[in-house]
């Protein structure tokens, strides 16, 4: 089960994946599972997490960093 | 008016890798729309092959190729891949097709002669392999000889037309199950029912839809430049009549097109016009969409299609959309 700030940011991330302009980025391994974990409703656990990360980075490298640099600083305060 | 047996649906355009376009099918099934429309161009993926694997994204929408182009495809293979899909997905069915526009069947090296002749003629001629009836006809539009599927039948599949023109509506009026209406100004969809209600009015359940290209956030700023590329690839599609009615020159048009075609999309944004954005989508707040629908369901539209870029961020802009589609319908069935 995910933390409350972990949900938020994987739904940030999800949302990153799903607007770029650059989705060919995302490895079809990786974009595949994705949608399997969306699918069988296991989105919101670890593994998709990670899953999320890796497709954000892959496509939005930028912008993810930032996403995450902010919610390291949230969760420090 | 209610809108109790309005069905509201969204279109996706296939040119995103497929699991992108399965996450998004799974959504809008999950969200209770009714239908999911696939456009069909030939530089995306492929209309027929997206719906099978949808197919097996989605439980209860139900699946439309649409526009598929009689001029692209012969009218049998459209028929045999729809009767495949159906075997894929039973009672899922639907379809609209379209002459769809110059500049692609330029791409193809495609003329697009008589076109209200040639989607009448496919109309019937799919509607008729459908049902299991062999085909002879050596017209100059279409030809068959002993042509027939050895497919199961699907002749229940509704063919919708995908139309713009008059003469079109009002072909699609007299021969076809319902209408896609490419407009997203209101003046041109008011204009279009007003031309095929007198057609219809003795067909029950002609299904009539406005097909809209939408793009919402609450910063309208982000919302425009979202539609600019939209509108922009249907503007520089259109031909010289109604870009003229509009204000837009040939310079113009063909400025647009290279801007496209060479991905130049801040010199894109900075030569965009709202007099012909406007035209060709509808941007804004929810509360302005919420206007807009409301006024199509007034006008008399049964179906509202919610096409893409739905907004900055698609996802969210989604939700929302399903969000007010419930308020109009309340009993709309989500998973």
């Amino acid at each position: 089960m995910l933390s409350r700030g972990k949900r938020a940011l994987l739904e940030e991330l999800l949302e990153i994946v799903l607007a770029s302009v650059n989705p060919s980025l995302v490895r079809d391994e990786v974009g595949w599972e994705l949608a399997h974990l969306i699918r069988e409703r296991k989105l919101h656990t670890e593994r998709g997490y990670r899953t999320v990360l890796k497709a954000a980075m892959s496509c939005e490298p930028e912008k993810t960093k930032k996403i995450l640099r902010r919610y390291r600083r949230v969760g420090r305060r | 008016m209610g809108a109790g047996n309005v069905r509201f649906s969204v279109e996706i355009v296939p040119r995103d890798p497929l699991w992108r376009t399965c996450i998004y099918a799974m959504m809008v099934d999950r969200l209770g729309f009714d239908t999911i429309w696939l456009s069909d161009h030939f530089f995306n993926r492929n209309v027929f092959l997206t719906t099978a694997v949808i197919a097996k994204w989605s439980s209860r929408c139900l699946l439309g190729p649409a526009v598929v182009n009689p001029y692209v495809i012969h009218p049998a293979i459209i028929a045999q891949s729809i009767a495949t899909l159906e075997e894929i997905a039973p009672k899922r069915l639907i379809m609209a097709i379209g002459a769809g526009d110059e500049t692609s069947l330029a791409r193809l090296c495609i003329k697009r002669e008589n076109p209200v002749d040639r989607v009448r003629e496919s109309i019937h001629a799919i509607r008729r392999l459908l049902a299991g009836e062999e085909l002879t006809s050596h017209d100059s539009i279409l030809c068959f000889s002993s042509a027939k599927l050895e497919t199961k039948t699907a002749g229940d599949v509704p063919i919708y037309v995908g139309a713009q023109g008059k003469r079109m509506l009002i072909m699609s009026a007299s021969h076809a199950d319902g209408v896609l209406i490419n407009w997203t100004d209101l003046d041109r969809l008011s204009e279009a029912i007003k031309t095929i209600k007198p057609i219809i009015s003795s067909r029950k359940g002609f299904d009539i839809g406005a097909h809209l290209i939408i793009s919402i956030h609450e910063d309208i700023a982000k919302a425009r430049k979202t539609a600019i590329p939209f509108a922009a690839y249907l503007m520089a599609g259109s031909n010289n009549a109604l870009l003229s009615e509009i204000g837009v020159s040939d310079e113009e048009r063909n400025l647009v097109r290279r801007l496209l075609i060479s991905g130049d999309w801040d010199r894109l944004y900075s030569v965009a016009r709202d007099e012909w954005i406007r035209v060709f989508s509808f941007y804004g707040t929810m509360v302005e969409l919420r206007d807009f629908i409301d006024e199509l369901l007034n006008q008399g539209f049964t179906h509202i299609v919610f096409g893409g870029p739905w907004g900055p961020r698609p996802r969210s802009a989604l939700l929302s959309i399903a969000k007010l589609v419930s308020e109009l319908k309340p009993n709309m069935g989500r998973d």
